[in-house]
């Protein structure tokens, strides 16, 4: 048998070996292996102990709110590392969810919308100025100022008039 | 051949005066609003309809309608009350009599006082008027008034 220390490929063998993975024969073969092989054996021996650590080792109660606090606190890291500007860029052109942009466009257009309306609605108020002035006769007005001019004692006729 | 000659320009002429399209009618002319409300409405109106209204006339009328608007603006309600009166009067009369009221306004104007005076108590306004125009003529002259 090839010593898997030395090829990279059979480097597999031991990690099941430890993990009890591999076939009788191949344990059988790979056990005659290790009673040749220090390397292999020190490997061997350094695994199991990881895997007995592991093994040991059982997590901490989680609290219900860790992932909110997780998340103020990665929000907090990037609010001291980058301006507001770009986090807020980054949240458009990044999204946590992947957003298709044309969504964004939406309130945009109708906003236009609304305006072009708007625009539209106005523009009859200014024809109505228009002929709010024409229904006033000019020539008239004309006429009663120059009779004010007359008929009012006090008035100076203006040059030019009479 | 003379005869012909001489003839018949005189056909064709009265051939195309009977064939030429008649002079189209006059469109009908506007209904005439009370004027002291007619100026009122202009008085309070905005500038820019104001303008508009103004840039049917020349130049120069243009300036003694401003004139006589921002005079009259000038004058307190009580007074301006008291012109609508005397327009009101003044509009009562046949057109031809205020042109005949506006004239004597107009040449009295002209006269130095004394004779401003006598033309207001002599018998030309008397026998020429009616009492309406013979107020609307004194009127025109309040400090002549206590001298009648």
């Amino acid at each position: 048998m090839n010593c898997p220390t030395k090829r990279n490929e059979d480097a597999e063998i031991l990690l099941d070996y430890c993990a009890r993975k591999l076939a009788p024969l191949q344990t059988a073969e790979f056990e005659i292996h290790l009673k040749q092989c220090p390397d292999c054996s020190r490997l061997v021996e350094a695994q199991k102990e990881v895997l007995a650590a592991l093994k040991a080792w059982t997590p901490g109660p989680v609290s219900a709110d860790f992932d909110a606090r997780l998340y103020a606190r990665i929000a907090a890291e990037e609010a001291q590392a980058a301006p507001a500007w770009r986090l807020w860029l980054r949240r458009i052109f990044q999204p946590p969810v992947p957003y298709p942009l044309w969504k964004s466009a939406v309130p945009l257009i109708a906003a236009c919308a609304v305006l072009a309306v708007a625009l539209s609605v106005r523009m009859p108020d200014s024809v109505d100025h228009r002929l709010r002035a024409d229904k006033v006769d000019i020539e008239q007005v004309e006429q009663t100022l120059e009779d004010f001019d007359i008929l009012t004692p006090a008035v100076q006729a203006p040059a030019g008039s009479m | 051949m003379f005869v012909c000659g001489a003839v018949s320009p005189l056909w064709a002429q009265s051939r195309k005066a009977a064939v030429a399209p008649r002079k189209p009618p006059a469109p009908p002319k506007r209904p005439q609003a009370n004027p002291a409300k007619e100026l009122d409405r202009f008085a309070k109106m905005s500038p820019e309809d104001r303008e508009n209204a103004l840039s049917k006339l020349p130049p120069q009328r243009r300036a003694a309608v401003e004139q006589r608007l921002a005079h009259y603006q000038t004058l307190t309600p009580e007074q301006q009350e008291k012109f609508k009166q005397r327009l009101e009067m003044m509009q009562s009369l046949p057109k031809d009599r205020q042109d005949a009221v506006r004239q004597k306004i107009q040449e009295l104007r002209a006269l130095p006082p004394a004779e401003r005076r006598k033309g207001l108590t002599g018998d030309d306004l008397k026998q020429n008027f009616s009492p309406d125009e013979q107020t609307l003529v004194r009127e025109a002259f309040p400090g002549m008034k206590n001298l009648d």
